[in-house]
């Protein structure tokens, strides 16, 4: 149960998260400008870096959270182990956790991170087939330039 | 009782016109402002468009979360208040019955 100044601090640190997302489209961020440019025509490689993005995003608020219950000096732990339920409330929004209990808070952040590794390694993995899609463009348009001359130094020799 | 709770009645109040204000100002006016800002940028029609359905969608929850937690908190007080409220009405009717008594005694 949250009491008044819980209830303030947590509304706050969930208002300030959306201004930050918010601010960060308006500020051209990278991580949201950069795949738009990149991946533009890799719908997949897209799609992955937007769900890296909100997932920084997410992950973020754990970082306000236990940095706004510092100033609970009183009753920091308590106040963090009911932060954690209202952060864990969000990752569900997100079907990331089932579950509100603060003692699955640890478990909440690993998944989080954990999900924003892989769809790292994941576009790693897209990038490189996109480099290894152009060595091979590279290597048939050699080989068809290469073909097209030796025709051409054969045909000159019949002459 | 009323006075003492008229703080916390205010408080509640105040935290659910907040949020109705910023969600409107969400999608009335901050929204807007960053379609020109991709627009500006020169992105993709299909791209800006699909990241601002991803935008709009995890404002949401967020949002949503908030008024369900302003919610709760409303509950709350109303709950606190509801119960107090039956208290002072039982305590008030026991001083009743305690005055009557007295008063009864007084005239025999």
């Amino acid at each position: 149960m949250l009491n008044k100044k819980e209830t303030f601090a947590v509304l706050q640190v969930l208002k300030q998260s959306r201004a930050e997302m918010v601010q960060d489209f308006l500020d051209h961020k990278p991580d949201i400008s950069m795949p738009s440019f990149k991946y533009e025509d890799s719908p997949a490689l897209l799609s992955l870096a937007r769900e890296k993005y909100f997932m920084m995003w997410l992950s973020r608020h754990w970082k306000l959270f236990s940095h706004e219950a510092t100033f609970f000096n009183d009753k920091q732990k308590e106040t963090e182990a009911i932060f954690a339920t209202v952060f864990l409330k969000l990752l569900g929004k997100w079907s990331i956790v089932k579950t509100d209990h603060a003692g699955q808070l640890n478990l909440g952040i690993q998944l989080v991170e954990d999900m924003q590794k892989t769809l790292n390694e994941f576009i790693k993995v897209g990038n490189n087939s996109d480099v290894m899609r152009n060595k091979l463009e590279v290597e048939i348009e050699k080989n068809r330039v290469l073909f097209e001359r030796a025709i051409k130094k054969l045909s000159e020799q019949e002459i | 009782m009323i006075k003492e709770y008229k703080e916390e009645i205010k408080f509640a109040s105040s935290l659910q016109e907040d949020l109705r204000r910023e969600r409107s100002q969400f999608f009335t006016q901050t929204l807007r402002e960053v379609v020109q800002t991709l627009q500006t940028q020169e992105i993709d029609k299909k791209v800006a468009s699909q990241w601002i359905e991803e935008l709009v969608a995890s404002y949401t929850k967020s949002i949503d979360l908030s008024s369900d937690l302003a919610k709760t908190h409303v509950v709350q007080v109303l709950s606190i208040f509801k119960e107090e409220a039956k208290q002072e009405v039982s305590k008030a009717k026991l001083d009743n019955i305690g005055a009557s008594s007295t008063k009864s005694v007084d005239v025999e």
